[in-house]
């Protein structure tokens, strides 16, 4: 099974190979209601931990996306562009919205592995 | 007794089982959605869907004065309904702005209700006490009242399955008290939907006999229980005003947009603002805006500034959202006069991207034509 750490702010990063997918974690899909349109960063660009790099809307609420740790984008899942409900039926897999690479590793020690995340009180 | 704890409405224990996402409205907790927002804004278009608004105010006046005191509070002319009908008014303040929006339900010209908005209860029952100078008994029995709204096509099929006689011959806008199952009921054709529904008022100890009991019959009819969060994109769709965005302490009916329900022959408290403002017009207006962009877009929110084409401050949204009927980003801005034309183009800056707009006419959804038969 591939290696998932999540955030305080419900964002998980999932290792495949050398890269990392992000999204918003199925408790943040669950807690926005039906999304409705997702706005992604440029591939190439970079941000540091804690830094805003998307915006998820529902038909009720709008909610940033913190970049995990210091990271720059490879690839953003743009087919959300058109089907943002996909981050409802699946957030964790084919509702990623970034591959990235992980600028220091050393900063993933700060994340949750998914025992932590699931006893977080949300 | 002023007190800041949340209320529960009667039905609260029902909501939670049925797993839905809670939340505070109006110091209440309130059900926001229970599966998913667009699912139940559907479910009211095509089917049929149960609400709990016991957070809503209902005030009894009574008194061989109550027309007056209804006629003097009101900017609508309580004259153009008899006994057992009803009409959507606002208290306006002398000043020119708006206590509230409300139904005036008259049983007879000594009697009426009024159900009024959660978020001011203490508000207007302060101001028709203030104002009842026609010696009129007036009760606020917000807190011993639930409210059951059932809206959607099915309304009439899951009403009368469940034992109510003859709910099609009944027209909106009018109500009645009447009896089911030896319970007292207050049946009124009313909504906040855009679709044929009704407003079912009940002592707090018979909700959870007509919630469980519409749930139960209406399964057949294929039932939802429908949040607060459907019925915002509802009523947005429909383009009805919601106090607080549309309408404020500032904001005439005029300026919200709502002259269909300011008739300034009676006089009444603000009247002469009114007809000032008719005669004079008003300088800025509530108006429809639905997003034009190709791409799907950020939907606009209340607050949001609105620019003309040449880049000028013309306004602001009072309320926005996306649409699930119509699939875009709709909104209802307050614009200065010369931005109220249909077609018009206009863009609303959405966190800090100006998105292209147009001005609409109003209501934004309007029901498909029914298919005739072949």
């Amino acid at each position: 099974m591939s290696r998932i750490l999540y955030t305080k702010t419900h964002e998980y990063l999932r290792e495949e190979g050398s890269a990392w997918f992000l999204g918003i974690t199925d408790h943040a899909q669950e807690a926005l209601g039906d999304i409705t349109f997702v706005e992604l960063p440029e591939a190439g660009a970079e941000f540091s931990a804690g830094d805003e790099l998307a915006t998820v809307e529902s038909v009720k609420a709008v909610a940033g996306v913190m970049a995990p740790v210091s990271l720059r984008i490879i690839e953003v899942n743009s087919s959300l562009e058109d089907a943002p409900e996909v981050i409802n039926s699946d957030a964790q897999g084919s509702g990623w919205m970034a591959k990235v690479e992980v600028m220091d590793p050393a900063q993933l020690d700060s994340l949750m592995d998914q025992a932590a995340y699931d006893a977080m009180d949300k | 007794m002023e007190h800041h704890s949340v209320k529960h409405t009667a039905l609260h224990t029902r909501h939670v089982n049925l797993g839905a996402r809670m939340g505070e409205f109006a110091g209440f907790m309130m059900p926001l959605w229970y599966s998913s927002i667009k699912e139940e804004h559907d479910a009211v278009r095509n089917g049929v869907g149960l609400f709990d608004l016991s957070h809503m105010g209902e005030f009894f006046i009574n008194g061989p004065q109550a027309f007056d005191l209804c006629q003097y509070l009101t900017c609508n002319d309580v004259r153009r309904i008899g006994d057992g009908q009803c009409q959507y008014t606002l208290f306006p303040t002398p000043e020119g702005g708006t206590v509230d929006d409300l139904i005036v339900y008259q049983q007879n010209p000594e009697s009426y209700m009024m159900v009024v908005n959660a978020s001011n209860i203490d508000k207007d029952f302060a101001w028709v006490t203030k104002h009842n100078r026609f010696d009129c008994t007036v009760e606020n029995q917000s807190d011993d009242y639930s409210l059951v709204a059932v809206q959607g096509p099915n309304t009439d099929a899951l009403l009368e399955a469940f034992g109510f006689k003859n709910i099609s011959a009944m027209s909106q806008f009018t109500w009645k008290r009447t009896k089911l199952h030896n319970r007292s009921v207050i049946l009124c054709g009313t909504g906040y939907t855009g679709e044929r529904g009704f407003e079912i008022i009940v002592a707090n100890e018979d909700a959870g006999w007509l919630w469980d009991g519409l749930m139960k019959v209406g399964e057949q009819f294929g039932v939802k229980p429908i949040g607060l969060g459907a019925r915002d994109t509802l009523r947005l769709e429909m383009a009805y005003s919601l106090y607080g965005n549309e309408l404020d302490d500032n904001t005439s009916a005029l300026e919200a947009g709502l002259p269909f329900y300011v008739r300034t022959g009676p006089e009444f408290i603000g009247v002469d603002v009114l007809r000032r403002q008719e005669q004079e017009g008003v300088t800025r207006k509530v108006c429809g805006l639905v997003v034009t962009e190709e791409k799907r877009s950020a939907a606009p929110r209340h607050g949001a500034p609105v620019y003309s084409s040449e880049g000028e401050d013309i306004g602001e949204v009072t309320s926005g959202s996306f649409s699930p009927s119509l699939d875009k980003g709709i909104a209802l801005a307050s614009l200065k006069k010369g931005y109220w034309e249909p077609g018009m183009h206009v863009q609303i800056e959405i966190r800090g991207r100006r998105m292209n707009a147009e001005i609409v006419n109003l209501p934004f959804y309007r029901k498909p034509k029914k298919k005739s038969k072949s």
